[in-house]
């Protein structure tokens, strides 16, 4: 089956330096690849060269195809039109804007034939935030802001779902409930890249899982097979922190 | 001293502050950007609206509409320049940047029109209303109508339509708008038109009162940068109240001490309360309150 | 190479006459050397603490203004007017710094304009300061001390006084990018969390640099005043205050020679190659607008691009 979205040659500098070098990546439809690595290995840059965004102003060089065809030319918001959809880490949400007006003020995939999520949809998924529909953003709670800024990337419509660490400041529980939504998702067709700080959990719930080192990819493969990786296990499997 | 008179001046004055910084209120508070060609795009509105009536006849509420493109048309000629600045919120040279397109649009003027006063004669000047023993002129009254028409109007558009969600996501994350699929620099021309535009009306309104000339401009910004900022940045019902108090304030200051000085005792109202009350510039600018 | 900087100073003191001489080119090159010094004052708030300051033309105002007034009115000598130029924009620089030391960048902007508008607003009407027409009958520069005379009357005997000026304050200038202040001031520009970690107080890093810059700005003012021998509200013109910052921004910034080498354009094309008062305010406007949204790193930065990093770090990556 062809892949959803391929990358070749990638080459993300920032100011000269090489930051993120991925000679080759594809994702296959309904899959749930996992993108683990140490603070700094360049996880976020990835993404975020998928999607053509940053914070930053960095250098990219390589192709990014959708469904087979070359965005590599197109912004940002050219990308998430045509179902590139990515979740930043951090600030997912507009915190003065409300609940309700953060959902409805995005670009929805209108005329293109991708399932689309209404807002009453969103809802059914994350009850809380009906609950808090009026409130502004800022007044929701970590774990809130993240489902708002996860169903916001739904009701565009995604065809690839670019998560950045969507468990920071997470509990636990949260976490764990939060990735089991994703697998659902992606149980019903979503097809997401996921990139997490926390391997135990991501290990949970992903198919793939690919090993990010000094911004080039170590190790690639199912996670059955990952999770007895020896980086894998000696990194991130037996410590405390995660 | 006649009380009742000069609250009328104060309040007309007061609307006139308000509908000159409406499009310095949005684009501030959105952009983050210090538009300080503002007092010359004041200056080609009204020039342009002169100018029209003097070439072409046309009469003074036909002419208007043309200042207003003509005003837009600069806004959008503004953000083409300044695009890649105000994405990547580089404050300062914006800020400088501005600075020249002032004086690139006072030589320009400068060239078209030449250092000669002109008038721009509004019909609705000679027409004056009276009740007992104040008065105001129709101009004056369309004034005071259209300013509030077009602050009610902003507002609407702000909290009702999709554009006014989106100038408020670009006002909070121009970045975090891109990944919602908008395009962040089509909404940005949106609030540069505007501003050009909102400054040309005020021009075409306001500027009848006096002689204009192409070195003209610098009271405007003066004004309109201290009724945005008592107003709170950004916010429009703030640049609303500011600008009304500020003519109340003029007009008695004026008429009690001494209309030189006006200015400077704006200055040191302004800057006591950015002492007393530094909250709005010490802390984030937020939007659209 | 280490004589370069020595010869080109020495170069520097010849140029008018290597021009040619003459009254205009003598008054130009003067006035060139004052306006330097004023744009030093701006460029270390500019290039290196990166905050817009408005004030600096009325720093240099002040500077005249304090010369002139104390000068024609009280009589007092060139030493002490110069005393009385440093110690008034000090003031006034305490008072805007203090004003504007909790608030952000951009207010601190709007506040320095704020106060040039109430000084340009105050010169022009306050008969004590001359009003709408200024001071007049500045005498000439006389800085004798004991035996050795020191005048100046004419732009030919002014010049080497602006120029030594010009030359002290690039030495300073120099000094301060090196010293602990100038240090800071740059970590709080560039990185302003790390430069709070380390410990720097960001405001009164900037309060402490704006003190230091006003009074530059002010001392070409002073000898201004001498060069003109009247000073008015027309100090006040925003054309002259963009054309100061479009000097400090054109070659460069955080170059030594860059605000002399942007003034010397700016101000040579005022008085060489004049297209009218509108086509050089049409032309300083293209100019500026050009440097900062083509080449915001001034011109300096159009240089001819090296080796493309990402090709040379993709074999690098290759290799190893």
């Amino acid at each position: 089956m062809s892949p959803v979205l391929a990358v070749e040659d990638l080459l993300v500098t920032h100011g000269g330096l090489p930051a993120v070098q991925v000679p080759a990546l594809a994702l296959a439809p309904a899959t749930l690849s996992g993108v683990v690595g140490a603070n700094g290995a360049g996880k976020s840059t990835l993404v975020n060269a998928i999607a053509g965004w940053s914070r930053g102003s960095p250098a990219v060089r390589g192709r990014v195809l959708l469904g087979g065809k070359d965005v590599s030319g197109l912004p940002a918001h050219e990308r998430a039109r045509r179902g590139i959809t990515l979740v930043p880490e951090g600030h997912g949400a507009f915190l003065r804007l409300s609940v309700e007006d953060n959902l409805r003020a995005v670009r929805e995939p209108d005329g293109t034939g991708r399932r689309s999520f209404t807002v009453a949809d969103v809802f059914a998924l994350f009850p809380r935030l009906e609950e808090r529909r009026v409130n502004p953003a800022g007044s929701l709670s970590g774990g809130e802001r993240q489902m708002l800024a996860l169903g916001r990337a739904l009701r565009m419509g995604p065809r690839v779902l670019l998560l950045d660490e969507p468990s920071i400041g997470l509990a636990p529980r949260l976490v764990l409930a939060l990735l089991q939504t994703v697998r659902r998702l992606v149980d019903d067709g979503l097809t997401v890249l996921l990139v997490e700080q926390n391997v135990r959990a991501a290990a949970e719930v992903v198919d793939t899982l690919l090993l990010l080192e000094r911004g080039r990819v170590v190790a690639n493969g199912p996670v059955e097979i990952m999770r007895n990786d020896p980086r894998i296990v000696d990194a991130y499997m037996g410590t405390s922190h995660g | 001293m006649n009380v009742l008179q000069q609250t009328i001046n104060g309040l007309i004055i007061g609307h006139a502050f308000a509908l000159v910084a409406v499009g310095w209120t949005l684009l501030l508070g959105s952009a983050r950007l210090v538009n300080f060609g503002h007092g010359q795009m004041y200056m080609v509105g009204a020039f342009v609206a002169w100018w029209v009536m003097r070439t072409t006849g046309l009469p003074y509420l036909l002419a208007v509409p043309c200042a207003v493109l003509a005003g837009a048309a600069l806004g959008a000629l503004m953000q083409k320049l300044m695009l890649r600045l105000t994405l990547q919120q580089n404050l300062v040279s914006l800020m400088i940047a501005t600075l020249g397109f002032g004086q690139l649009l006072e030589g320009a003027a400068g060239f078209a029109w030449g250092p000669r006063p002109q008038t721009l004669a509004s019909p609705l000047q000679a027409i004056e209303l009276r009740w007992d023993d104040v008065w105001l002129t129709a101009q004056d009254l369309l004034l005071v109508v259209a300013t509030i028409a077009v602050f009610a109007a902003l507002h609407l558009v702000l909290k009702r339509t999709v554009f006014g969600s989106a100038v408020r996501m670009v006002a909070e994350d121009p970045k975090l708008t891109q990944l919602g699929g908008l395009d962040v620099a089509r909404v940005y021309m949106g609030i540069f038109a505007f501003e050009g535009a909102a400054v040309a009306f005020a021009a075409c309104l306001v500027a009848p009162r006096t002689p204009i000339l192409t070195s003209m401009g610098f009271e405007q910004v003066i004004m309109t940068f201290v009724v945005v900022v008592l107003g709170g940045i950004g916010s429009v019902g703030g640049s609303y109240a500011a600008g009304l108090g500020l003519g109340l304030f003029t007009a008695f200051f004026g008429a009690l001490v001494s209309p030189a000085y006006t200015t400077a005792a704006v200055f040191v109202v302004l800057i006591a309360v950015m002492v007393l009350r530094p909250g709005e510039l010490a802390s984030a600018g937020g939007f659209a309150r | 190479m280490r004589f370069l900087w020595p010869a080109l100073a020495v170069l520097g003191f010849f140029s008018p006459r290597l021009l040619g001489g003459g009254a205009l080119v003598y008054g130009t090159l003067t006035v060139i050397a004052i306006f330097a010094v004023m744009a030093y004052g701006l460029d270390i708030i500019l290039s290196d603490l990166g905050e817009v300051s408005l004030a600096h033309t009325a720093f240099f105002a002040a500077g005249a203004y304090a010369a002139s007034l104390l000068a024609v009115d009280h009589d007092w000598g060139a030493w002490a007017t110069l005393g009385g130029a440093i110690v008034v924009s000090a003031v006034l620089a305490l008072a805007l710094g203090l004003l504007t030391l909790r608030t952000r960048e951009f207010a601190f902007s709007l506040v320095t304009y704020a106060a040039s508008v109430v000084c340009a607003v105050v010169a022009a009407n306050w008969s004590a300061l001359g009003g709408s027409d200024g001071v007049v009958g500045v005498p000439p520069l006389d800085l004798s001390v004991g035996a050795v005379k020191l005048v100046a009357g004419t732009n030919v005997q002014l010049w080497p006084y602006a120029y030594g000026l010009l030359l002290l304050t690039m030495f300073l200038v120099s000094r301060f990018r090196r010293s602990r202040l100038g240090q800071a001031a740059l970590m709080v520009h560039m990185n302003p969390r790390l430069a709070v970690m380390s410990g720097l107080d960001p405001q009164r890093v900037r309060l402490l640099v704006f003190l230091l810059s006003a009074p530059i700005s002010a001392v070409a003012g002073w000898l201004y005043a001498y060069q003109r021998a009247y000073v008015g509200p027309d100090l006040f013109d925003t054309y002259f205050l963009v054309l100061m910052l479009t000097a400090v921004i054109l070659v460069g910034r955080r170059i030594l020679v860059a605000p002399a080498l942007g003034t010397a354009l700016l101000v040579g094309q005022t008085s060489f190659a004049s297209l009218g008062s509108y086509g050089d305010k049409v032309l300083l406007g293209v100019v500026l607008l050009t440097i900062l949204c083509l080449f915001p790193g001034g011109l300096a930065s159009i240089r001819p691009r090296r080796p493309r990093p990402d090709r040379a770090a993709l074999r690098t990556m290759e290799r190893s």
